[in-house]
């Protein structure tokens, strides 16, 4: 599989604080990357590396195959568009202003190409309007679209839904999901928001205090969260000979407990459990969410 | 860095700030020339006095206007937080700083023509030219110009260093202040030393009169004091300054262009060593 970016073992350091721990992640070339992780695990941190904002302690990570110790990393890093944390836009600027400022930081000449970006992130009416005077939702829109000059092959977008209002979360998830389909273009996106993520995403990694805890893809994840009804039961070995025997797909949690992925009859299972005299205690559908599987991975309690 | 020129330059023509400074220093200019002016029409009998005495100060000037255009258009940079856009997309710290350099100083030449364009033109118009020769003059200038690339260059400095535009304009105008009168005490005091020596040879022995009392100059310095602060009036842009706002070319002007070069290569060096290892949030 091709990547857009590796890290390896990468570690940054502050005073008394390790923000990234050994991270090793992997994220392929034409995905969506949610990159999960709660306020302070190091989503932001790693970004800021990735973009040359801040360096690292140790290890490296490699983006289009480029090492970030060669001195081509700055030439591969054209390659890249980045929102981090806040829209970087001049804020006394029109939408249009900004477009042609960020043009000219990258040399590009022709200028034709702001109105197709302005177009894309529906920011094609705002005329003279200063961004100061922007809705959050369209700062966050200006930002993506100067991210998205340059034609960058890489979209790494740093908490891009937080503080929008639901229809700006939703314009934000459609136009994410047509740059990828469109355009083919690589996006990172870092969340806690795990609902909305599960909504973009084609790949996953979680991370908790500055590790990846589980890289995942959206199939997988989706098996991991899937449907099932979750039985307790007195004797595991009567239950587990017992599911056996009817040919379902299950899953020992504990030794009370079992998920089972399949349609039974509940009759069928009390009286087959009855014959060994194992008693049916509870059944509950069980359907674990994004939320509850991360809080699964990094420890604590779902809510 | 060409295309961080190109954008930065436009961006700072267009700010309002820049405008701002830009303005002031004209009207200043002009605020100069029309006292002038106003002095000749109600002197009428007295010969008219050149403006020789105001070409020459614009540096003493530019001294409190450069420090807050540099330290609001460079703190821009990281209050709306557009720096990242420059690194992200691949520049080097390097040229993002030569180009804050560049900019911020062409910026700061630019006031400086502004401010003395106006006198050129009364000058040679409505009062009968300058005293002071022609390439004397224009000595003056560039070693003013000289004067404000090293003032340009530390608060440059200063304005990338730190990621906080209000801090930074506090912290630039603070320093532009404390430069700004330590020159000027650095300059009366070596002053007051050579008339009190009588190294001057005008009668200046009696400098104030006020309330019938007499003050006569005795502030006469040591000479490890006179050292020093000739040291001083040699190495501090505002004391610099000060020293050719009469037009004349100063016996120590060499020391003085040596001194605002290395304060230009020395903040420049430094600046940009700690920027290139810098963590930007």
């Amino acid at each position: 599989m091709e990547y857009a970016l590796q890290t390896n073992c990468l570690t940054k350091k502050y005073r008394n604080f390790q923000a990234l721990d050994n991270l090793t992640m992997h994220v392929p070339k034409g995905s969506i990357y949610g990159f999960v992780g709660k306020n302070g695990a190091g989503k932001t941190t790693l970004i800021r590396i990735i973009c040359g904002l801040q360096f690292e302690t140790k290890g490296e990570f490699e983006l289009y195959g480029v090492k970030s110790n060669d001195p081509k990393i700055f030439k591969t890093r054209r390659r890249i568009g980045a929102v981090v944390e806040t829209p970087s836009i001049y804020l006394d600027c029109s939408a249009r202003e900004n477009l042609r400022l960020q043009y000219k930081v990258l040399g590009i000449p022709n200028m034709k190409g702001i109105d197709e970006i302005l177009k894309i992130v529906g920011l094609e009416n705002t005329g003279n309007k200063k961004a100061k005077n922007f809705s959050l939702g369209m700062r966050q829109r200006l930002g993506i679209a100067v991210a998205l000059c340059g034609n960058p092959d890489f979209l790494i977008l740093d908490e891009p839904i937080n503080g929008l209002d639901p229809q700006g979360i939703i314009e934000i998830r459609e136009l994410l999901l047509k740059l990828n389909h469109d355009r083919n273009i690589t996006i990172l996106i870092s969340s806690h928001i795990l609902d909305e993520l599960s909504r973009l995403a084609t790949c996953y990694g979680f991370i908790d205090n500055g590790k990846i805890v589980r890289e995942m893809s959206a199939e997988e994840l989706e098996a991991s969260c899937r449907k099932c009804m979750r039985v307790s039961v007195t004797d595991m070995n009567v239950l587990v000979r017992v599911l056996d025997e009817m040919g379902v797909d299950y899953k020992l949690i504990d030794d009370k407990i079992c998920d089972i992925y399949e349609t039974v009859s509940i009759t069928k299972l009390t009286l087959e459990l009855d014959k060994d005299n194992c008693e049916l205690l509870t059944v509950d559908n069980h359907d674990e969410s994004l939320e509850s599987f991360y809080i699964s991975l990094v420890g604590g309690e779902a809510k | 860095m060409i295309n961080l020129l190109d954008a930065g330059f436009s961006k700072l023509f267009k700010s309002l700030i820049y405008r701002l400074a830009a303005l002031f220093c004209l009207l200043y200019s002009l605020f100069l020339v029309a006292t002038r002016i106003i002095d000749s029409i109600s002197y009428p009998n007295l010969p008219r006095t050149t403006l020789d005495g105001i070409i020459s100060s614009g540096p003493v000037m530019l001294q409190l206007i450069a420090p807050v255009f540099i330290s609001l258009f460079i703190g821009r940079e990281y209050s709306d937080q557009t720096l990242r856009n420059k690194i992200s997309v691949g520049h080097s710290r390097m040229n993002i700083y030569l180009s804050n350099l560049i900019i911020s100083v062409v910026g700061t030449l630019v006031l400086y023509v502004i401010y003395v364009i106006p006198i050129c033109i009364f000058g040679y118009t409505y009062f009968p030219a300058f005293e002071t020769p022609i390439e004397k003059l224009i000595c003056v200038q560039l070693i003013g110009m000289v004067i404000m690339i090293a003032v340009a260059s530390l608060y440059s400095m200063i304005s990338i260093l730190i990621p906080n535009k209000a801090v930074t304009a506090v912290l630039s105008l603070l320093a532009a202040f404390v430069i700004f009168m330590f020159g000027m005490l650095v300059h009366v005091s070596l002053e007051e030393d050579r008339i009190a020596r009588g190294e001057v040879e005008r009668d200046y022995s009696i400098l104030v009169e006020e309330s019938g009392e007499v003050y006569k100059s005795d502030s006469v310095l040591s000479d490890s004091e006179r050292k020093t602060f000739e040291f001083f009036d040699v190495i501090l842009p505002s004391s610099q300054a000060v020293n050719i706002s009469n037009s004349n070319i100063p016996d120590k002007w060499k020391k003085m262009v040596v001194s605002d070069i290395v304060i230009t290569v020395l903040t420049s060096a430094a600046g940009i060593i700690v920027f290139r290892r810098k963590d930007l949030k």
